[in-house]
């Protein structure tokens, strides 16, 4: 891929042509007028530098996508690393990290979309043609990232929940198949403490009441099974509720992917429905411009005029 | 060796180069197919360019200096006026101006002097001057390079152009060969290598050790490919409904939805088109049915939402689902239009005997079969013209021929006299001393016999798609070192230095390229590991746009029957 940079060839050329302008310059118009002139061209110019009123909004909309990327990727990355973790123990504090990562997230998802609602609030009184389409193409592209990312997001969740399925599908497997040793281990008094915690009310079935474990450590053992299940249940809950949250999102925006890779998704298409806008346009000026000029009421005026006062004179004819 | 990439790149550092903020990009016609082909519109939003413009036609004076414009134009003088004349009254704040090709200096200056405002901030020269179609295949949608069979002055400065663009933009500075019969490839050669000396700087990149060729083949070499139906799916599109920057229209089929009307077939945004263009006919029925189960099956999966984690599925999968849809129902649409065109007009039947005469020897036969094909009556007048046509140029110097007779009975059938001019037209356009005739060389021909031996040895595994084209043989010469100097000689070098190595090939054929070639391409680049071709021409002809060619080529010859069997 070669390029050539004109730049500093062009700049060169620019200051040249500039420095030959202010020479002939200086001798037709004299300073009074050139300053005020100079203000002029100022004042109008700022007038059209403003950004239209939403120009604000979409930089804080991009600028939360952006934001939103990062947290994206910061929790797949907690996801993965908890996945890889051999058990749940001690692991509570990433729990609560992506829990709150998660609302975090969804805050952030309906935070861009009120901003994408206030942007096409905002561009409902843009007067001009040129505004209106640059704040769709705007809201468009904005939709598109939002959308992009909410199926990044659900494909993120619900692949974590089916893994954290499969993985408890996989240690009841386990389980099944360890019964006999573990039988036989309990029939020996023998309790191995290293046992994983999600076997725990397995071995609550199998093992004989009061053969081997006391009943205080039975307590104890229940009463951390029951604070996994809550925690379990807690986190399940959390990923449900911010897929239901995403849901409304998704009415709005499912309408978008259709447009990919249609014509209506092409560059020079774009360009030619408004090239045909413009001449149809056109040609209703013109129409408008003729209607305007043949202008029936004063067609009317200039018949009955004449003949208003043909009648006039003809009543004084007869009169008199 | 990537064109598709190629251009893309260039778009992207356009895009990027700018800065943060909101952008418009201002194009030309060209410019605007050229963009058009790499990127769609989602894309570019993506990139934060909200509006597009062209240069020749703005829509609407009203300023908004907010915006950054891209200006991405060709260097032509219509161009140059138009924008200094938007410079001198600037509608947006800051401009970037990118030329697809080299630039006069004076035409800078010009600008120069009209940028008061000093609104420019960046010129510089992005090399994207083609149209890429496919990662090897490029055109220059030039729709007619010949003017009496020679150069129109104003398509050879744009070949030009685009030859050197294709080698800036891969980085390229080849060794040229062209075709020695044909003096338009000599002179497109001849001023590729003017660019290529007088932008010395620009050619001064590292290159492998093989230095890679640039072929200049001329279409009046071939006229045969263009004539014949196909049947590979993106060439059976093209030949039946055309192509044109990759959309297709579909208007003419009856009850057809609003959103189909018109479709766009682009592998890079269309997964099932992407791996089915090559795939023929009869194949591509099946890969249909497959699509069409496939579907069926997500559409049953998706009728039952009857519990949460179905809902969850049918949210998670809808989307894709949509996406699925909208594929299935184009390509459904073409191909079921695409199959009643064949049913409907005898396709199969005409395809066989064209392949017939592109490929076998035996003139009674064939001209009986051509007669009561003809005489049956249920050809259309273009394939009937084609046939004639294949055979006119097939057995001109039979002793015996009878293209008089056929033509009485085009004649007869009503055939337009349009079609029937083609056919003295087609000759005239054959080169005089086209590879096709050249039976009478006594190597050449020992060669072709043998080949055609084992070819015939082998048997002919399609009836329809037996032909290959000649572009093929000579690719198969090149890289095999075989392709001999007088044919195709080396421009101005000494050839005997040269290594007969090959790795980098990048053709380009004057009077347009067919996609049957792009497909011979496809396959000798896949086949041969380390060797990668690039093929490019003025235009992708299908036949309706061949014969457009051929007449315009030919419009100002005298074409009186006596002339031409002279010739």
């Amino acid at each position: 891929m070669v390029t050539r940079n004109l730049t500093d060839v062009f700049v060169l050329m620019r200051n040249n042509a500039s420095q030959n302008r202010n020479i002939y310059s200086d001798q037709i118009i004299n300073d009074r007028m050139a300053l005020v002139e100079a203000g002029g061209i100022e004042l109008a110019q700022r007038e059209d530098y403003e950004t239209p009123q939403w120009g604000d909004t979409l930089e804080e909309a991009r600028y939360s996508i952006t934001r939103l990327r990062e947290k994206l990727k910061e929790l797949a990355a907690l996801q993965e690393v908890h996945m890889q973790r051999p058990t749940f123990d001690e692991s509570t504090h990433q729990e609560l990290q992506m829990e709150v990562l998660t609302q975090e997230i969804s805050k952030m998802f309906s935070r861009i979309q009120r901003l994408v609602q206030q942007i096409r609030h905002a561009s409902e009184n843009d007067r001009k043609d040129q505004e209106r389409r640059l704040s769709y193409s705007v809201i468009t592209s904005l939709l598109t990232s939002l959308q992009e990312l909410t199926n990044h997001f659900r494909g993120l969740q619900s692949s974590y929940l089916n893994r954290l399925d499969s993985r408890e599908e996989r240690s009841r497997l386990d389980f099944g198949s360890k019964e006999e040793d573990r039988e036989l281990f309990s029939v020996n008094g023998f309790n191995d403490a290293d046992w994983e915690t999600e076997c725990i009310d397995e071995r609550f079935r199998v093992t004989k009441p009061g053969q081997s474990i006391s009943e205080q450590q039975m307590l104890l053992i229940e009463e951390d099974n029951a604070k996994t299940a809550e925690m379990r249940d807690k986190q399940v809950s959390s990923i449900v509720q911010s897929i239901v949250d995403l849901n409304v999102l998704f009415k709005d925006l499912s309408t978008m992917v259709v447009e990919q890779g249609t014509v209506l998704d092409r560059i020079d298409y774009t360009l030619e429905q408004t090239s045909i806008g413009v001449s149809q346009g056109y040609e209703q000026l013109v129409k408008a411009d003729r209607s305007h000029a043949k202008n029936r009421k004063m067609m009317c005026i200039m018949c009955l005029a004449p003949v208003t006062l043909i009648m006039l004179f003809l009543l004084i004819i007869i009169k008199f | 060796m990537n064109v598709i990439t190629a251009v893309k790149l260039y778009l992207t550092k356009m895009t990027e180069e700018s800065g943060p903020g909101m952008k418009i990009l201002v194009m030309d016609k060209q410019t605007t197919s050229i963009t058009t082909m790499v990127y769609s519109q989602s894309e570019m939003l993506q990139r934060e360019v909200y509006l597009f413009e062209r240069l020749d036609m703005i829509s609407a004076r009203e300023p908004m200096k907010y915006l950054k414009c891209i200006a991405f134009l060709r260097p032509t003088k219509e161009n140059i006026s138009l924008l200094s004349k938007e410079l001198r009254n600037p509608r947006f704040g800051v401009y970037y101006v990118y030329w697809s090709n080299i630039v006069r200096k004076a035409d800078i200056k010009t600008i120069a002097e009209c940028d008061e405002y000093e609104s420019v901030r960046e010129v510089e020269e992005f090399y994207a001057d083609y149209l890429a179609i496919a990662p090897h295949l490029f055109s220059l949608n030039i729709p007619v390079s010949y003017q009496d069979l020679a150069w129109d002055p104003v398509e050879l400065l744009r070949s030009t152009q685009g030859v050197t663009a294709v080698l800036l933009s891969l980085k390229k500075c080849p060794n040229i060969r062209y075709q020695s019969s044909s003096e338009m490839c000599k002179r497109l050669a001849e001023k590729v290598r003017d660019v290529i000396v007088t932008e010395e700087s620009l050619f001064n990149f590292k290159q492998d050790d093989i230095t890679p060729v640039l072929l200049i083949v001329d279409r009046r070499d071939d006229p045969i490919t263009p004539l014949l139906n196909q049947w590979t799916y993106q060439a059976m599109v093209h030949e039946l409904l055309t192509i044109t920057n990759n959309r297709v229209d579909l208007s003419h089929v009856k009850d057809i939805s609003k959103d189909l009307r018109e479709i766009v077939l682009s592998p890079e945004h269309d997964e099932f088109y992407a791996k089915n263009l090559y795939l023929n006919y009869g194949e591509i029925g099946q890969t249909m049915k497959q699509l069409m189960e496939e579907f069926q099956r997500k559409a049953k999966s998706q009728q039952k939402v009857e519990s949460l984690a179905d809902m969850k599925n049918f949210v998670e999968n809808y989307p894709q689902f949509k996406k699925m849809s909208g594929t299935v129902c184009k390509h459904l649409v073409l191909v079921s239009d695409l199959s009643n065109t064949v049913a409907n007009n005898n396709l199969l039947e005409v395809s066989e005997l064209e392949q017939q005469l592109a490929c076998q020897e035996s003139h009674s036969s064939q001209l009986q079969n051509l007669r009561t094909l003809l005489n049956s009556g249920n050809v259309r007048h273009k394939d009937a013209t084609k046939l004639v046509m294949l055979y006119a140029l097939r057995y001109e110097r039979h002793s015996n021929n009878d293209i008089d007779g056929l033509l009485n009975i085009l004649k007869k059938n009503s055939v337009p006299d349009s079609f029937i001019k083609m056919i003295p037209r087609i000759l005239k356009f054959r080169s005089k001393n086209s590879r096709l005739n050249e039976t009478f060389d006594t190597q050449e021909a020992v060669v072709k016999i043998t080949k055609r031996f084992f070819k015939d040895l082998k048997g002919v595994e399609n009836v329809y798609t037996q032909h290959v084209p000649l572009l093929r043989e000579t690719l198969d010469d090149l890289i095999k070192g075989r392709l001999k100097e007088t044919t195709f000689p080396f421009l101005g070098e000494n050839s005997a230095q040269i290594s007969r190595r090959i790795k980098d090939v990048i053709v380009f054929m004057i009077g347009g390229v067919t996609y049957e070639e792009a497909l011979a391409v496809h396959n000798i680049n896949c086949s041969h590991q380390n060797i990668r071709i690039v093929l490019g021409g003025t235009t992708i002809h299908n036949s309706a746009s061949f014969f457009t060619e051929v007449q315009n080529a030919t419009a100002n010859l005298p074409t009186t029957r006596h002339d031409n069997r002279r010739m």
